[in-house]
């Protein structure tokens, strides 16, 4: 069990400064608010990369967190990377669809042991909701991504308005190739390990 | 993403590599309609060097898949691993498009 202040603290918050630090030498609008990584794209297919090479990013320090400076973060950032990447696709091909691409943010904090993603754009609104779930037997070729999104996050909610935003959280459930996970103990930069 | 497609002993072989999402859809799409205009009896696609797809990308595969099998003709994909292994199997396609 993690303490309750886990991820919090003088390091971490270092830990995530070298992250956005990271993201802004890549040429992302990276900042930090608080414990929370805001990255901001336009709202089009060409900087769909720019959202999900943030989130890896944000996702190897959220593992790390847990599990270790050694951890690998490929099977959990390759789920949270293929969740955001629906929901961005979503949001350049249909909220933006009949209006000039607007802004995507997108705000990551690193619980104990949970990541908590928002999206926010400010076009049409797409509600994950109303989607039916897809008949997989029938191999279809569209109307995939919420599944997926649904499929590999714990938590998915979207709330319609300016902007709109979708609310999605996966927890850490188990550190991958049997590695423990920590007790608590700090690095001098921030990050956690038996 | 970069892509090729190899032609020989009847067999035609598209190898995709990077990643497969709705940014490179557009640029494979044309070879995915000529390979089926051709009516190549097999078909192989090739993402041992695929990094990442989403479900355009899986939706072009399956567009692939679906058409060559109605002019009786067949697709099988092979060499995935990481991410696009886990959505092919999230979305059960392991059982119908693996080699």
């Amino acid at each position: 069990m993690l303490p309750a202040d886990a991820g919090k603290g003088a390091h971490a918050q270092q830990a995530l400064k070298r992250v956005v630090a990271g993201l802004v030498r890549g040429n992302m609008g990276a900042v930090l608010v608080g414990e929370t990584v805001c990255v901001e794209a336009p709202g089009e297919l060409a900087y769909r990369h720019v959202i999900l090479r943030a989130a890896a990013a944000v996702c190897k320090l959220a593992i790390t967190r847990v599990c270790g400076r050694r951890a690998p973060a490929d099977g959990f950032s390759n789920q949270v990377v293929s969740a955001l990447g629906e929901a961005f696709n979503n949001i350049a091909l249909h909220s933006y669809h009949d209006q000039p691409a607007g802004i995507v943010r997108l705000r990551m904090t690193i619980e104990p042991s949970v990541l908590l993603l928002k999206m926010e754009d400010y076009g049409a609104g797409f509600d994950p909701s109303t989607a039916r779930a897809p008949d997989l037997e029938a191999l279809p070729e569209s109307g995939l991504g919420i599944f997926i999104m649904r499929s590999l996050m714990d938590e998915v909610t979207y709330q319609q308005g300016r902007p709109n935003v979708l609310s999605m959280s996966k927890r850490i459930r188990e550190c991958p190739s049997g590695l423990p996970r920590v007790s608590g103990k700090r690095t001098k930069n921030g990050l956690l390990y038996e | 993403m970069d892509f090729s497609t190899n032609r020989a002993d009847g067999v035609a072989t598209l190898r995709i590599e990077g990643e497969l999402d709705a940014v490179s859809i557009p640029e494979v799409r044309p070879t995915i309609d000529t390979l089926i205009a051709e009516r190549h009896p097999r078909i192989v696609v090739d993402l041992s060097g695929l990094r990442l797809i989403d479900s355009s990308g899986v939706g072009a595969l399956v567009f692939l898949y679906k058409k060559a099998k109605e002019y009786g003709g067949t697709v099988t994909v092979r060499g995935l691993r990481d991410q696009p292994l886990s959505i092919f199997k999230l979305l059960r396609l392991d059982r119908v498009l693996l080699a």
